[in-house]
């Protein structure tokens, strides 16, 4: 009796672990990435942005430099040998939700591919050592630890706790120029720097600036709702404050919790204070099922508003027709426009020949932008790779910068956000673009850059 | 206040509590028909949310058959084969070990989840989702939640009828309370219970395809969801289908209207502003449940096949502590700092485990909450230890765990066996929801934390720090030894055996429960705080109810009245991490949980008696170091002798319990 349990047993577990290795794959999810406080003052911005911003003429040739490995000076700091440096990645690949930020991973891949088909940077190729911080705190900052000794910089990193690498990262000096920050602290950290910015202190205002002319009434009955957890709480407060100098009125403000089953409560006070404007932050399984329960509670406001995290087909797949009519806005070129924008075309073209299976999205191109962003201040720090050279020129070089037309204008080297964006909306199924018109272009006059509390 | 608005929240949490009602109505039908509560109820509702959501969406099955393959022919299934292969074995088993074996099975379903179904971004559509919706008081329920609430009065009503009105379910009831009474009468136990655990799993995955709908469909969250439905089967005292119902509904409307309360009482409003306290509800919902019911013995309690192991002496305590520092000293300059890292932590989860071999394994008393004391103590070396790694930082996380310790104690003097596990389990959840994750407490993000300087020599290298954390667990079990052979942990041991004829020889259990408590709260801070400063950093994730249950895991496994076994499972814990870091199977942990379980079943006592037994089989005991000079050969020490001293003294066991 013994041995034939033993043997069922053996069975079961023989099956589960071939079933596990063997998988079944769905579309990679979307997190929560706070993506706003993008735009960039005139005040602080030498140049005059554009009203709208033309994409770029072509694609970025890879940054290649002079020098060979014979003369490039070898082993010059951590992670660089004469023809190799090492960058590595931290993002949330596996865990309590696999597959979060793989598609950071995916666009930094595919850029490093791109850039060593065409020599690498100064004779070195470049080498993606991945760290998998599996949504947990100890690996981000023990990840952190182990870049700290072995890499020569962090590049296209993304995770729901970065905040726990920043004592580390601000510690050991490495530079880390991030595909986004989720949490301020990460933000704040001196090494920091990302392809598209984020200050503390200001939010961008030009998408709810545009719907504002679109909607002027609406603007009056706002509501926002937020998972409660601390990035996205503070994150919705910071926008509620900056749309409110725009001239919002917030009627309402709602949490909800990470497991949330019913909608109810929020939806018939939202109607019981005549909310017309919504928005909200939240992961976008969540922000669907709201809109699901929405549809159910027969409430239809003027204007559903989302952050750039929502600009994904698989948030439409879990909304279904619930998200029809949503707006969208995205501070990075469309990923359906890769005909007109050269430099999302190359992105999309090395994502298919490095993981042909992977999806374009929002953070496959942020990370590609921070490797863009690295290799051009690797070019400029010049042929000794040294990582005070790269900080160097990551502070100083990239003003105006906008990573070849792939993303709004902005200055990463100040920490500046960019204040343009391109505003869609889901119609039949698909997200298409509302304003600007033209194909390839951001708006980057309408609202601007406005001061918020950074504690608030 | 809104009459109108409290009916539609009334409305509202009736919705809700019948899919909680679904979920508890399976959790009380193997409880009643097996005496074991099934951590793994709302993993296997979450395997078969997965499921139906593969068989609809991915390969575009008929709704109707694919409900028809998960709950009756999946979710039955994987009830059979648990019955058959894991719980049989678990007959005669202690409550720590019965536990263990579900928590066990719950973290490798979720594994097995995050690995068959990578990525989130999945919702499983519900029934008829296009039907308009039904509108009461201008709260609009969908078909899909009107079927849940059907779902949940058939359920409770069929069931009720079924257990008491029919010979299979008179039988699966009789099968708990005798099993070989049971079969002189004809029955089969093994086939009626195997029977019961089919259709509680069977309920399960009817909840999965139910309540999967209302969620995003992951693995953590579908899971713990069913956590929250405990509180309804206590109401129902874990027999009363109706009652569970009952309790169900009520969870709903708590859920929904103390927030409405909170709201319109500018006191309350004022007081709570800025915690963080809705989540916990349900928690806060189980622990008055708790404390309101009368806790009369519980069906399935029967004398278990635990052993009494030889307690080391304290020479051979304070030998072995020597070896196992010095062997640290030697493999640590050996490791990577990552892997120095891991073990730290381990480790640091092992002085935790270590509060549970006094609390659990000498006391008998169950605790899923460990976690909740650790995290005190991690709070109390920040403000004491912090940056500079104060050593009065880690007498301060004794300090101020301890008495927390004996607070949680209090209303738990009057529960026992699965309800004090349960009532622990809220403490840690709503520590975890609420409490740790305050601003004043260890708020968003991370908090900066030194390691231990002492007398000036900083223990802030890896290696050193590890070396550290291990004389800390060696130290304290040289105490918890101690302990166990002073008359105070043969009360103790006594008392586990049988409260009542411990209170007969004059002992008062309420006394010798506070103290256990406070004492192991203790030890658990130091853990907390360990753990911490191997972070360098505290947060709130750290200290996650879903973290107390690898602890009460990795103690049991080990043999949970032993020591030895919060070393092994510390050491097991940085393996695992170790190991995982380098195999590409995301959440290598949770499967290898799945193995402990199995392992469980076979030895419910753990893996460390049996080592024990073989070394004791090699070296007697009489051998042991007897090449020490001028050392006579130690004789076995008596086991649980309660002396004439501790029956002639007063009632009570005074505080500090070394009387």
């Amino acid at each position: 009796m013994m041995n034939a349990r033993r043997g069922w047993l053996a069975l079961l577990i023989a099956v589960m672990l071939v079933t596990a290795a063997c998988g079944s794959r769905v579309d990679a999810p979307d997190g929560t990435a706070s993506g706003g406080g993008s735009n960039a003052a005139a005040a602080d911005s030498n140049a005059e942005p554009s009203a709208t911003q033309p994409a770029g003429d072509s694609a970025t040739a890879p940054a290649q430099g002079d020098a060979t490995p014979e003369n490039n000076g070898g082993a010059t700091d951590v992670g660089v040998t004469a023809d190799n440096i090492k960058i590595g990645i931290q993002a949330d690949i596996t865990g309590a939700r696999p597959g979060l930020f793989k598609t950071a991973l995916e666009g930094l891949d595919a850029y490093v591919a791109y850039v060593n088909a065409n020599g690498g940077v100064n004779g070195r190729t470049l080498e993606v050592v991945p760290y998998d911080t599996k949504l947990n705190g100890d690996e981000v900052r023990r990840t952190a630890k182990e870049a700290c000794d072995s890499v020569f910089a962090l590049v296209g990193s993304m995770g729901i706790q970065d905040s726990d690498g920043a004592a580390t990262i601000e510690e050991c000096g490495i530079p880390d120029i991030m595909a986004t920050a989720l949490t301020q602290e990460r933000q704040e950290v001196s090494t920091s720097y990302s392809p598209l910015p984020q200050a503390p202190g200001l939010w961008s205002t030009g998408p709810g600036a545009y719907l504002k002319t679109q909607f002027p009434d609406a603007i009056a009955h706002a509501a926002m709702i937020t998972v409660d957890q601390a990035s996205p709480k503070l994150n919705a407060a910071k926008l509620v404050d900056a749309y409110q100098q725009e001239g919002f009125e917030f009627v309402y403000q709602g949490k909800t919790n990470v497991i949330q089953i019913d909608f109810t409560k929020l939806i018939l006070d939202m109607k019981d204070k005549g909310v017309r404007y919504v928005m909200m932050i939240a992961d976008n399984s969540q922000m669907a099922d709201l809109l699901k329960a929405m549809n159910t509670q027969d409430f239809h406001p003027d204007v559903i508003e989302f952050m750039p995290q929502a600009y994904s087909q698989s948030f439409v797949d879990l909304g279904g027709d619930a998200v029809e009519g949503s707006y969208v806005w995205a501070n990075f070129a469309l990923l359906g426009e890769s005909d007109v924008n050269p430099e999302m075309a190359l992105y999309q073209e090395w994502l298919t020949k490095t993981h042909p299976e992977a999806t374009p999205d929002i953070f496959g191109v942020y990370a590609w932008g921070a490797g863009m962003m690295f290799v051009e201040a690797l070019r400029n720090s010049g042929p000794e790779a040294t990582r005070d050279g790269l900080l160097t020129s990551l502070s100083e070089d990239f003003i105006d910068w906008d990573a070849n037309g792939l993303m709004g204008l902005s200055s990463p080297s100040t920490h500046t956000p960019s204040r343009c964006f391109a505003l869609m909306q889901v119609r039949d199924g698909k997200f298409v673009r509302v304003f600007p018109e033209e194909p390839g272009t951001f708006e980057c006059e309408l609202g601007g850059l406005r001061e918020v509390n950074p504690d608030l | 206040m809104d009459v109108k608005e409290i009916l539609q929240l009334v409305v509202i949490g009736v919705a809700m509590g019948s899919a909680y009602a679904i979920a508890a109505s399976g959790l009380v039908v193997t409880y009643t028909t097996s005496g074991i509560f099934n951590f793994a109820h709302g993993a296997i509702g979450m395997l078969s949310s997965f499921l139906y959501w593969q068989l609809t969406v991915q390969d575009g099955w008929p709704v109707w058959l694919s409900v028809i393959v998960v709950v009756l022919g999946f979710g039955p299934a994987v009830g059979a084969i648990i019955e058959f292969g894991i719980v049989r074995g678990l007959r005669g088993s202690s409550l720590a070990t019965r536990i263990v074996v579900t928590i066990a099975l719950m973290v490798f379903a979720m594994g097995l989840a995050t690995n068959i179904w990578q990525g989130q971004s999945a919702s499983l559509p519900g029934f008829f989702p296009d039907a308009d919706p039904v509108r009461f008081l201008d709260v609009a329920l969908s078909v899909h939640q009107v079927i849940v609430i059907v779902c949940a009065l058939t359920v409770a009503v069929g069931l009720r009828f079924f257990l008491f009105r029919t010979r299979v379910g008179t039988a699966m009831r009789a099968v708990v309370d005798s099993p070989a009474t049971a079969s002189l009468n004809g029955i089969k136990p093994d086939v009626v219970s195997q029977l019961s655990w089919a259709i509680g799993a069977g309920l399960a995955a009817l909840a999965g395809v139910l309540i999967g709908p209302m969620l995003q469909l992951e693995a953590f969250a579908l899971t713990f969801l069913v956590i929250n439905a405990y509180a309804a089967a206590v109401v129902g005292r874990l027999r009363s289908l109706p009652m569970t119902f009952v309790g169900a509904v009520g969870l709903g409307l708590f859920i929904n209207l103390v927030p409405y309360v909170v709201e319109h009482i500018g006191f309350l409003s004022s007081a709570l502003d800025g915690w963080r306290y809705q989540p916990a509800l349900p928690a806060v919902f189980l622990f008055i449940v708790l404390m309101l019911i009368k806790d009369s013995s519980l069906r399935g309690a029967r004398p278990t096949r635990a052993r009494t192991m030889r307690v080391p002496t304290f020479t051979e305590s304070v030998l072995g502590s020597a070896g196992v520092i010095a062997f640290t000293i030697v493999v640590a300059q050996f490791l990577s700092n990552d892997t120095l890292n891991r073990l730290q932590l381990g480790f640091g989860v092992g002085v935790v485990g270590l509060s549970l071999v006094l609390l659990t394994g000498y006391g008998g008393q169950v605790s899923l909450g460990q976690m909740g004391f650790a995290g005190v103590g991690a709070f109390a070396m920040l403000k004491f230890g912090g940056a500079s790694g104060n050593p009065l930082g880690l007498l301060a996380a004794f300090a101020l765990a301890a008495p927390v310790g004996a607070l949680v104690a209090i209303p738990a003097l009057r529960v026992r066996g699965l309800y004090l596990a349960l009532t622990t389990m809220a403490f840690a959840q709503f520590m975890d929801e609420t409490v740790f994750r305050h601003e004043g407490v260890f708020g968003s993000t991370s908090n900066a934390l030194g390691r231990l300087s002492i007398f000036g020599v900083s223990t802030d290298g890896d290696k050193a720090y590890l070396v550290t954390v291990v004389t800390v667990l060696c130290l304290l079990s040289i105490g918890v030894l101690a302990l166990r052979r002073s008359r105070y942990g043969r009360v103790l041991t006594g008392m586990r055996d049988s409260e009542l004829a411990s209170a007969t020889l004059g002992i008062d259990p309420r006394a010798v429960k506070l103290v256990t408590f406070a004492l192991s709260a203790g030890i658990a801070g130091v853990g907390g705080a360990l753990m911490a400063m191997a972070n360098e950093g505290a947060a709130a994730e750290q200290f996650a109810l879903v973290q107390s249950l690898p602890v009460l895991l990795i103690v049991v496994v080990g043999g949970v009245g032993m020591v030895t076994s919060a070393f092994s499972g510390g050491l097991a814990l940085g393996l695992m991490s170790i190991v995982g870091k380098q195999v590409d199977i995301s959440n290598l942990d949770l499967l290898l949980t799945g193995v402990a379980a199995v392992g469980l079943s076979r030895s419910p006592e753990g893996w460390g008696v049996g080592l024990a037994d073989q070394v004791t089989r090699i070296v007697p005991t009489s051998r042991r170091f007897a090449f020490l000079p001028g050392r006579p050969a130690p004789q076995p020490e008596p086991v649980d002798e309660v002396t004439p001293a501790d029956v002639t003294r007063p009632s009570g066991v005074r505080a500090g319990g070394l009387v």
